[in-house]
């Protein structure tokens, strides 16, 4: 099948890979995701730290299947030359599309050191890049938790740049760890994206 | 079966009597009165201008509806009730609609759903109802939210929901984007919520029977 998500996304300063068996090495990932200190950084996401490198070569593999059948585009964030600590993984993000909805919906996992740069806005304007200039997506929202505050504010700064809004706290609208959650809606549309302020546009690559 | 340990059979409200809708209990002349009212009622497609389903063109549609409601009924998902006003009622016994819910037994919450013929709008049935199953939710299976989602277009049923969600302690969560598919058409929805403690805080005052045992009385 032609994968229609880019392989690589340049922004100002971040560059996201695509993230399969290839692209990012195991020892990376395994290394960064399996702690200590992740217990902020995956507090309120569906994820846990890995405890076997085998969850996160099944995670790549994963990523690989899902990005080929083009059911969902997960990134390796890396920094750019300039940055503290260039070249280094910085995290994961992952954009989900849902073709009958005319949708997707964004996460992210930023390791806590790279934490108040301004990355998470930057990659979202990136995902907001592919969702609307390339797969012509008509909103994409984005969800979080209300207890997680500095995500929410981070969320809250990124949506206004881009004419968005939030559009409600909904009860018991997802499962974490097997417990329901209530979860603040936020969403741009494809019409507030193309209103808003260019930012410094991100370049998609194909390879 | 329609005999299900925990949705009941039969419940009556002041005003309706609500019979769950299962292949084992309707006959042929059931489903062929089902399917005259869903293909041909007068303002059939003023009804269902704003459901998830257009008026039905055969029977065989008719029947696979309500095969599909007693597979999710078998298997607790949901369930889907025929509506019949009760005696004293304008038109008591004729079918008035039909309505249901949805389970998400993981995230504990219940869907309604519910449509009723022209000749039967405008009379708070849809209140009435919602009543009996946020009671059934909450104090029987022990469910903690009961949503609506309102197509945004809806104003009617917009107000109505609006009116007896806040009776009963809640209100509009806000508005999901592209939530529904209509006719191949992704659409936004107004979504409601009541919490079972806004509900006990705020439980109207009313009859209910489920397969014919009062429940939902004050303590």
């Amino acid at each position: 099948m032609v994968c229609l998500f880019p392989d690589r996304i340049r922004t100002d300063r971040l560059c996201l890979e695509a993230a399969d068996l290839d692209s990012v090495t195991l020892e990376q990932l395994y290394e960064a995701y399996s702690g200590p200190g992740l217990e902020d950084v995956m507090a309120y996401v569906p994820l846990e730290p890995y405890s076997t490198p085998e969850e996160a070569r099944s995670f790549l593999e994963r990523a690989g299947s899902k990005r080929g059948e083009n059911d969902s585009a997960t990134y390796a964030i890396y920094l750019r030359d300039g940055e503290d600590g260039a070249h280094e993984f910085a995290g994961t993000t992952t954009l989900f599309p849902d073709w009958d909805r005319g949708s997707a919906s964004l996460a992210i996992v930023l390791l806590e050191e790279f934490w108040g740069r301004g990355y998470s806005g930057e990659r979202a304007a990136a995902m907001f890049a592919v969702a609307f200039d390339v797969l012509d997506l008509k909103v994409v929202a984005i969800g979080c938790l209300p207890e997680n505050t500095q995500s929410k504010r981070a969320i809250e700064g990124y949506v206004d740049r881009f004419n968005g809004t939030s559009d409600g706290l909904f009860r018991n609208a997802r499962c974490l760890d097997g417990e329901p959650v209530d979860l603040h809606r936020f969403t741009v549309t494809r019409e507030q994206y193309d209103a808003a302020t260019p930012t410094p546009e991100p370049t998609l690559e194909y390879t | 079966m329609t005999d299900h340990p925990l949705f009941p059979a039969r419940i009556e409200t002041d005003r309706l009597r609500l019979e769950a809708v299962h292949t084992d209990t309707l006959d042929r002349e059931d489903v062929l009165e089902f399917y005259d009212i869903c293909s041909s009622d007068p303002n059939i497609e003023e009804v269902t201008q704003y459901l998830t389903w257009d008026p039905h063109r055969t029977p065989k549609e008719t029947l696979e509806f309500i095969e599909h409601m007693s597979d999710r009924r078998d298997e607790s998902e949901g369930g889907s009730y025929t509506i019949y006003p009760r005696a004293g009622e304008d038109g008591a016994g004729t079918f008035a609609g039909d309505c249901g819910f949805g389970v998400d037994w993981e995230k504990r919450t219940m869907t309604l759903g519910i449509w009723l013929r022209k000749a039967f709008w405008g009379r708070g049935y849809s209140g009435e109802r919602a009543v009996a199953f946020m009671t059934l939710a909450f104090d029987v299976l022990d469910l903690e939210v009961v949503l609506v989602d309102v197509w945004v277009e809806n104003e009617r049923s917009r107000r109505a929901v609006e009116r007896y969600t806040e009776a009963c302690g809640g209100g509009q969560d806000g508005r999901l984007r592209n939530w529904h598919v209509q006719d191949g058409d992704p659409i936004d929805v107004y979504r409601y919520s009541v919490s079972h403690e806004e509900f006990q805080a705020n439980r109207p005052d009313t009859t209910l029977r489920f397969d014919g045992e009062p429940v939902g009385l004050l303590e």
